[in-house]
C-alpha cells in the first residue's frame, strides 16, 4: 500500500514539473516575440528618422550652396523649420519603445539641424528685408500725410488712420472733410455697410437705416443721428458733438464735451474722455422698428446708463468723466 | 538635471499649458474664449480687467488668460507674461483703420523676453463680416513673415459662429506639446 502511495506522489510531482516547464517555455517564447517586435519598431524608427534627417540636411545644403532663389529663401527656411518640428514630434511620439541611446542620438541630431538652420538663416537672410519694408511703409505714410494736409488744415497727425491699406477693397461709405453741411444717407445706401465719418465741422448727418458698423473720428460741433447699428459704434477725437444712435456696443475714445442719446444693448465704454453726458435714445422715424429687427437689436433692452470708464477703475466712487443728463436738459425733437 | 528639467517634468505630469490671449480692444478675445468654452456670448461687454478660464481639451489642462485690450489696459499686459506657453493674438479683420496699430502692438509684444519661445497663434477674427480682410491680407499687413523668433500661424475664424476656432487652438496645443512635453 505504502509503495503504491509513493508511486502516486512521484507521478504527481513529475506531472507538475512538466507543466511548469511548458509554462516557462511559453513565457520565453512570448518574450522573444516581444523583443523582435520592439527591435522591428526601433529599426523602423531609425530608418525613417535617418531618411527625414537626410532630406532636411539636403534642403539646408541646397540653401547653403545658393541653389535656392533669394526671394524663395524665407519660405524655404520656413518649410525646413516645419520639417524639423515634425521630426521632433515623431521622435517624442516614439519615445516609449526607444532605447535611451536612440533618444539621445536623435535629440542631438535634431539640435544640430536646428542650429544649422539658424546659422544659415542669420547668414543668408539678413535683417535687410525687414528694414526695407519698413522704410517703404514710412514713405507711403508721409505722402499720405502731405496729401491730407493739402486739402484740410489743422488735423492732428494722430487722428489720421489709414495707412498701407489703400489697396484693399472697402465696404465703406460716408463723409469726410466737410464743413457746415446737412448730410444724409438713405437706407439702401447704408444697409449692412461700414459707415465712416471723419473730419467734419459743424455738420448735421442723418443715417436713416441699419449699417453694420459706424466709425466716427475728428468731428467738431456736429450732430449725428443714426438708426440702429448692428454691431459697434466707435467714436474718437470728437469735440462738442451730439450723437443720437442705437447699437450693440458703444466705444468712445479721446472725446470731450459731447452728449450721447444712445440705445446700447451691451455696455458703453469710454477711454481718455471727459465731460460726456448720457441720455436714452430719443430718435423716432418711420420704419425704425423694422430697422431694429434688421440690425438684430432688441428694442426693449437699453443699457444707455451702464458706462465703463477705463480711466476710472475705482469702484467706490463714480467716474467724474461722465454724467447722466438731467430731465430738463434732455431733448427729443430732432427734426 | 537642472531646475528646468525638473520644471519640465512637473509640467509633463500635469499636462498643463498657460495660454495668454491678447489683441486690440474689440478684437473678440472674450467672445472667442466664451464660445470655445460653450458659454453664452450675447451679453459680452468690453473687458475691464481680465478673465481666466481653465478648461480640458485634448487631454491637456488649458489655463487661458484673456486680458482687456483697451489702450489704458495695455500697459498691464506685461503682468501676465510670466510662464506663457502660447500666445493667441486676436485681430479684428474688418477693422482696417486700426490694423497699423495692431501691427505695432504685436511686434512690440514679440520683443518681450519673457514671451521668448511661446508659440504664436494669430486669429484673423470676424470673417463673417462683409468687408473683412482675408487671412493672407492680414498676414501681409501685420508683416508676419518677418517674425523669426516664434513659431507662428495665422488662422481665420469667426467667434460669433465658432468657425475654425477648434482648428486654430488644436494647432497651438500640438505645437506647444511638441516643444515642452518632449522628454529629454
Amino acid at each position: 500500500m505504502d509503495k503504491l502511495c509513493g508511486a502516486e506522489i512521484v507521478t504527481g510531482r513529475i506531472l507538475r514539473r512538466e507543466r511548469e516547464r511548458r509554462h516557462a517555455m511559453k513565457e520565453k517564447r512570448e518574450k522573444k516575440e516581444e523583443n523582435m517586435l520592439s527591435t522591428e519598431q526601433v529599426s523602423y524608427f531609425v530608418d525613417t528618422f535617418t531618411q527625414k534627417r537626410d532630406e532636411i540636411e539636403g534642403a539646408l545644403n541646397a540653401a547653403d550652396l545658393g541653389e535656392v532663389e533669394k526671394n524663395k529663401l524665407p519660405s524655404h527656411f520656413d518649410k525646413i523649420s516645419k520639417d524639423i518640428l515634425i521630426l521632433q514630434r515623431f521622435t517624442s511620439d516614439s519615445i516609449p519603445y526607444l532605447r535611451e541611446y536612440d533618444i539621445r542620438k536623435s535629440q542631438e541630431a535634431i539640435q544640430n539641424l536646428q542650429q544649422k538652420l539658424q546659422e544659415l538663416d542669420k547668414r543668408l537672410l539678413p535683417k535687410k528685408k525687414f528694414g526695407f519694408k519698413k522704410k517703404s511703409c514710412d514713405t507711403r505714410k508721409e505722402s499720405f500725410l502731405q496729401k491730407i494736409e493739402d486739402t484740410v488744415d489743422s488735423i492732428p497727425v494722430s487722428t489720421l488712420p489709414f495707412k498701407a491699406l489703400c489697396g484693399y477693397t472697402e465696404n465703406n461709405c460716408g463723409f469726410s472733410g466737410r464743413t457746415e453741411e446737412n448730410l444724409s444717407l438713405s437706407d439702401e445706401v447704408i444697409c449692412r455697410k461700414d459707415i465712416v465719418l471723419t473730419n467734419l465741422v459743424g455738420c448735421t448727418v442723418k443715417l436713416v437705416g441699419s449699417p453694420s458698423t459706424l466709425h466716427m473720428a475728428s468731428l467738431h460741433n456736429c450732430r449725428i443721428m443714426s438708426g440702429p447699428v448692428a454691431r459697434s459704434v466707435f467714436i474718437e477725437d470728437c469735440v462738442d458733438c451730439t450723437f443720437i444712435l442705437a447699437c450693440q456696443q458703444l466705444r468712445i475714445h479721446n472725446t470731450k464735451h459731447c452728449v450721447m442719446y444712445s440705445h446700447v444693448t451691451s455696455r458703453t465704454v469710454i477711454e481718455d474722455s471727459t465731460q460726456l453726458g448720457f441720455a436714452p435714445y430719443s430718435l423716432k422715424y418711420e420704419n425704425m422698428e423694422h430697422h431694429f429687427k434688421i440690425a438684430g437689436l432688441d428694442i426693449n433692452i437699453n443699457n444707455w446708463n451702464l458706462v465703463d470708464d477705463f480711466n476710472w477703475l475705482a469702484s467706490d466712487k463714480p467716474s467724474p468723466n461722465w454724467h447722466i443728463l438731467k430731465a430738463d436738459e434732455m431733448k427729443d425733437d430732432w427734426v | 538635471m537642472g531646475l528646468l528639467t525638473i520644471l519640465k517634468k512637473m509640467k509633463l505630469k500635469e499636462k498643463e499649458m498657460r495660454i495668454l490671449m491678447l489683441g486690440l480692444d474689440n478684437a473678440g478675445k472674450t467672445t472667442i474664449l466664451k464660445k470655445f468654452n460653450g458659454e453664452e456670448i450675447d451679453t459680452i461687454s468690453p473687458t475691464l480687467g481680465f478673465n481666466i478660464k481653465t478648461l480640458e481639451h485634448k487631454g491637456y489642462k488649458l489655463n487661458i488668460w484673456d486680458v482687456g485690450g483697451q489702450k489704458s489696459l495695455r500697459s498691464y499686459w506685461r503682468n501676465y507674461f510670466e510662464r506663457t506657453d502660447g500666445l493667441i493674438w486676436v485681430v479684428d479683420s474688418a477693422d482696417k483703420r486700426r490694423l497699423d496699430d495692431c501691427r505695432k502692438e504685436l511686434h512690440a509684444l514679440l520683443q518681450e523676453e519673457r514671451l521668448a519661445g511661446a508659440t504664436l497663434l494669430i486669429f484673423s477674427n470676424k470673417r463673417d463680416l462683409p468687408g473683412a480682410l482675408l487671412a493672407e491680407e492680414i498676414r501681409d499687413v501685420l508683416e508676419l513673415e518677418s517674425i523669426k523668433t516664434h513659431h507662428w500661424k495665422i488662422v481665420w475664424c469667426s467667434a460669433i459662429t465658432g468657425q475654425n476656432l477648434l482648428e486654430g487652438i488644436n494647432w497651438l496645443i500640438d505645437d506647444i506639446a511638441a516643444r515642452i512635453f518632449t522628454v529629454d
